[in-house]
Parts: structure tokens; C-alpha cells; sequence
């Protein structure tokens, strides 16, 4: 089918080929791709925390939220660039696998959370003061992302582990 | 180092490989990979955490919060994933002692991190110090500060992504 020979021809470009096939160079994007991660995922959780009532509690959830975010998407976009370049090193084998596919599904899940929270509970983010637990619609956006980054982080781990 | 301690090392993994547990640790196909799943979760609180208040440090975030505030909110984060940290590792290294004990990366990481909880030691003492209305660390003090934290925190999760292609 025409995707498999998409991945093929990409696994076989230049730069992927040199990471499959070099001695240290997938390491070292890996150890990226999990610094990057760890930041993405402990930044988000202080937010969807602070979202649910649970923590940071003496801070107004917008101004938090506007200083974390920021780390968490240049923190995304390392991320997002290791892991497609880990990808691209090994495309045919990681397009099949059940891990890697549920962890994109996961990965867009968590985007669409993230897009209806903005047009919809978020747009009354500047009114949860300090001291306030925002409205359910708020505090069920920010349980959905930290359940769905976990489990990105599970299926992220078990790809490794189920690859043939 | 003598070579009887790489002896007695040797015949330490080789004893705690064929404990029992180590032997369910080893046949339980699911039980590794959660480990390291509870094991990556406690870093990301921790490298979240190490974030904010390195960021505070040199002002790039919540420079009008009081830097005692920031610390108090963020330090009891990386305290409480410790245990978590090192119980998950403890289970790690009963599963697979000589793929841990006997690498030179893991050796090294433990370095680091009895280095960076002696800085985070240190870090957590100095601002108990101050009062509530200080904003925080001078210019060069703050990047002093900052810098063996970053290369500390940044080198422990390298050595551990390593340990496996040792």
C-alpha cells in the first residue's frame, strides 16, 4: 500500500539512515526525546493539578498557566522533533506497532482536549482567582489531559518493549 | 578500586540474580516496563518541578513571586518523588543487577544524583534563610546556582537512558 512505501522511502532518506545505522546516534536523540518529554509531562501536570483543585492552589490558574505552558510547548517541540526523527529511523517497523499507533491516537486525543478547553470551559480561565477550584468543565479538561499524558508515557514505554 | 571488589560485585550480581524475587522481577514479562513507567512519571514531576524553580532562579518565570514561595510550592515535589525514584530503581536493579550495578553509566549516575541532592540540599538552606520578601538571588549568584543543577539533572536522565546501551 502506498503508506508502507512512504515509510520505507523515508527510513531509506540520508539522516534516518545515519541514525539507524550509526553507534551512538539514537541514544542520544532518545535521551532528548525523554528529557523533553519529562519536561512536557511535569509542566502540563502542574496545570491539569491546579485545574482540578488539587494543587498550586494560592495561584490564579491563568497567570500559572501562562508561565507553564510556554515550557511545555518549547519543551513539546524538541519532543516532537526527536521522536520524528527516531521515527523516521525506523518508520516501517514503529508504523505497525500497537504502542506506537495508540500513542499518536493518545497524543491527538490530548490536542483535541486541549482545543475544546480554549473554545469552550477555558475562556473563563482569568476568573479562577487564587483560592478557587474552576467549574467542572475546567476540572474534567484537566483530569482527561493528565490521565492521557500517563498514558502517553505507557504506551511511549511499551513500544520498546513489543518492537519485532 | 582493588580487584576483589570487582570480584565480590560480580559474585554479589550473580547472588541477587537468582534470588526469588529477582527471578519473578525476571520472568514477569509486564513487570520491568511498569516499573520504568512509575520510574519516568517521578522524573517528570521532578524535572517539572527543577524547571520552575531554576526558571524563578534567573527570573524567566514567576519573577514576582518571592523566590521562598516558588521554592516551598516546588522543592516537596522532588523530596517526595525521591523514595519513588529510588524504590522503582531499587526494583530495577533487584530485576537486573549486573545490566545496573556493573555499568559504568549507572555508577555514574548515582554520582550525580548524590551529588544534585547535596545542591538541592544546599539550594533549600539558603532560601530558608531569607525572609518572605525577598525577590531572590543576584544576577550571578542565580546562574551560579542554577548552572551544576541543570548539567546535574540533565546528565541523570541522559546516564539513564544510557544504562541500557552499556
Amino acid at each position: 500500500m502506498w503508506f508502507e512505501d512512504f515509510f520505507q522511502w523515508l527510513q531509506d532518506l540520508d539522516i534516518p539512515t545515519r541514525i539507524r545505522e550509526g553507534e551512538s546516534l539514537f541514544p542520544w536523540i532518545e535521551s532528548i526525546h525523554v528529557l523533553a518529554i519529562a519536561l512536557v509531562v511535569g509542566t502540563i501536570m502542574m496545570v491539569d493539578l491546579r485545574l482540578l483543585g488539587l494543587a498550586s492552589m494560592d495561584r490564579p490558574v491563568g497567570r500559572l498557566a501562562r508561565g507553564v505552558l510556554v515550557c511545555t510547548w518549547i519543551a513539546f517541540a524538541f519532543a516532537a522533533l526527536t521522536g520524528g526523527l527516531l521515527f523516521a529511523a525506523n518508520a516501517v517497523t514503529y508504523a505497525g506497532n500497537f504502542f506506537f499507533r495508540g500513542k499518536m491516537v493518545l497524543l491527538a486525543l490530548a490536542g483535541l482536549n486541549m482545543g475544546c478547553f480554549h473554545l469552550g470551559a477555558g475562556r473563563a480561565i482569568d476568573n479562577w482567582g487564587a483560592g478557587v477550584t474552576p467549574p467542572p468543565g475546567a476540572r474534567i479538561a484537566g483530569g482527561l489531559s493528565l490521565t492521557l499524558w500517563i498514558l502517553v508515557i505507557c504506551f511511549g514505554r511499551w513500544i520498546g518493549f513489543t518492537l519485532k | 578500586m582493588p580487584l576483589s571488589f570487582f570480584a565480590e560485585l560480580d559474585a554479589f550480581c550473580e547472588w541477587l540474580e537468582g534470588t526469588p524475587f529477582s527471578q519473578i522481577i525476571q520472568k514477569t514479562y509486564w513487570i520491568i516496563p511498569t516499573i520504568q513507567i512509575v520510574h519516568i512519571l517521578a522524573i517528570a514531576a521532578v524535572a517539572g518541578s527543577v524547571l520552575m524553580i531554576n526558571a524563578r532562579l534567573l527570573r524567566l518565570i514567576d519573577a514576582n513571586q518571592p523566590l521562598p514561595s516558588v521554592a516551598r510550592r516546588f522543592l516537596p515535589v522532588i523530596w517526595r518523588a525521591l523514595p519513588v525514584l529510588l524504590l522503582s530503581g531499587l526494583l530495577m536493579i533487584i530485576g537486573e543487577p549486573a545490566r545496573s550495578l556493573k555499568n559504568p553509566i549507572f555508577q555514574t549516575k548515582v554520582v550525580l544524583i548524590l551529588l544534585v541532592c547535596a545542591h538541592t540540599f544546599y539550594l533549600q538552606k539558603r532560601l530558608a534563610g531569607h525572609g518572605e520578601d525577598v525577590t531572590g538571588f543576584g544576577r550571578a549568584r542565580a546562574f551560579a546556582t542554577v548552572l551544576p543543577a541543570l548539567v546535574l539533572w540533565v546528565g541523570i536522565i541522559f546516564a539513564g537512558r544510557w544504562i541500557a546501551y552499556y
